[in-house]
């Protein structure tokens, strides 16, 4: 008695195993190291809890649009579309989003959160900030007909940017940890992209 | 600490037992273990203390941000090995929430778990790969998938695999430990044949290679509270538990 067939596509179930097998992405690891404190720094203490990795600085945020481009200065490059097939639930395409972002915009992490300030996609090494974000969402004040953010620098290289969006779902607000504030145009791509990504599934 | 969500697609096929023998397993080998009832049937805290029913514990936990670490640990003879029972939160909507809706707290709570210094945190989850269990296998270092050795049960398994490809591109460095193969009749034609045809359908290294017996001892200990292992005849069953062990842990080890 074959208890496999004709119940299950064996195919289909190979590559589904095949894919769940794929070796894990490696965490990275957090770095306590900050400009002008190496290994051989004394001050840290070994049995301390983890050091925050980007622990806030006392740099008060800077509503804006976008950073102004320099006159002479080249055009950003641009920033390739997220794929997001369509019919995938809405927490594996907000996945997508993420994974795009660290691709592309060299994010350390990121999270969305809901109007109410839950988070729909939690990023564990950053949930101390969901707090600011929410305050940030709160405090900004968009121009109308224009997709702004707002960035706060949370530690050496690290910025926080908060992008406000209105979906499908109701307003989202993203979170998103970048070595950088984001030009006009990329915070146009990234909101697009946030957007596409919670629209409820097409045909 | 290694976090593991023992976790299926469909109930009874073995979780439970699952969780408790092997969470048993690992603190009998001396690691400080947790065992966490996330299911809001509370069968762990049934098998394993009969004033279950009145413990704070998992869900009180999450609807509380109060609430103290403490007060819904529940410590056994064996002093590495605390549990966690379900709790008093009845009205927890389980299957209502969406996935991602308790995310923030339940890693939050395995971060609490970790700094109280556990080795082990199992968490037997309710049956389903969404929800909280979603959020629970998210949050988790690994995952480990029970799964009967029966016809009916092998039909669930695209399903599975499936939730799991999923939850997967939100948690990509999940570690999924395999399917272990529960109920095992070596008496039963359709049981040796469904265990079979699942090692030949899945790769080797999905397949748990340590098969769980069906077997009236574990009925027996379940309405005893205890785990199979400290029954009188229990020794084969730690066996069975402490070579679930090793192979797990060899597969947590990093290359």
């Amino acid at each position: 008695m074959d208890p496999v067939e004709p119940w299950i596509d064996g195919d289909a179930v190979r590559r589904l195993a095949r894919q769940l097998m794929t070796p894990p992405r490696r965490e990275r690891k957090e770095s306590t190291d900050d400009a002008g404190f190496g290994p051989g720094f004394e001050g840290f203490i070994s049995s301390a809890p983890a050091a925050d990795p980007f622990p806030a600085e006392n740099e008060p945020a800077k509503p804006f649009l976008a950073t102004p481009a320099a006159p002479d200065a080249p055009p950003p490059p641009e920033v390739p579309k997220v794929d997001l097939p369509p019919r995938e639930p809405l927490l594996a395409r907000l996945g997508r989003f993420r994974e795009w972002l660290i691709q592309q915009l060299d994010a350390k992490g990121a999270f969305v959160l809901e109007r109410d300030g839950e988070p729909v996609l939690d990023d564990a090494d950053f949930t101390k900030l969901h707090f600011l974000a929410r305050s940030l969402a709160q405090a900004y004040r968009p121009v109308k007909g224009e997709v702004g953010n707002v960035h706060v620098k949370v530690g050496a290289e690290a910025y926080l940017v908060v992008v406000p969006v209105d979906t499908a779902f109701g307003r989202l607000v993203l979170g998103a940890v970048l070595p950088k504030p984001l030009d006009a145009a990329t915070v146009e791509v990234v909101a697009d992209a946030l957007k596409r990504a919670a629209q409820p599934g097409r045909k | 600490m290694i976090s593991i969500a023992v976790s299926s697609q469909k109930g009874g096929v073995g979780k439970t037992t699952v969780s408790i023998n092997l969470a048993h397993a690992f603190a009998r080998a001396g690691l400080r273990t947790l065992l966490v009832d996330a299911d809001p049937q509370g069968s762990v805290g049934l098998s394993l203390t009969r004033q279950s029913r009145l413990l704070s514990g998992f869900y009180d936990y999450l609807a509380d941000p109060g609430i103290p670490f403490d007060k819904i640990l529940v410590p056994t003879r064996l002093e590495t090995f605390t549990l966690v029972a379900s709790g008093q939160a009845g009205d927890y909507e389980v299957s209502g929430g969406p996935t991602g809706a308790h995310l923030s707290r339940v890693r939050s709570f395995l971060r609490t778990v970790e700094a109280r210094g556990y080795d082990i945190c199992l968490i037997d989850t309710p049956a389903g790969l969404f929800g909280l269990t979603a959020d629970v296998i998210c949050s988790c270092d690994a995952v480990l998938v029970p799964q009967q050795a029966e016809p009916l049960g092998i039909r669930s398994v695209p399903k599975m695999l499936e939730g799991l490809n999923r939850l997967r591109v939100i948690h990509p460095s999940l570690v999924v430990l395999g399917v272990i193969l529960t109920m095992v009749q070596q008496d039963m034609e359709e049981s040796r044949d469904s265990v079979a045809a699942l090692r030949n359908l899945l790769p080797e290294e999905l397949m748990i290679r340590t098969l769980v017996p069906r077997d009236p001892l574990f009925v027996k200990a379940s309405a005893r509270g205890l785990p199979v292992g400290v029954m009188e005849d229990g020794e084969g069953a730690n066996a069975v538990f402490d070579a679930l062990r090793a192979e797990i842990e060899a597969k947590l080890v990093p290359n």
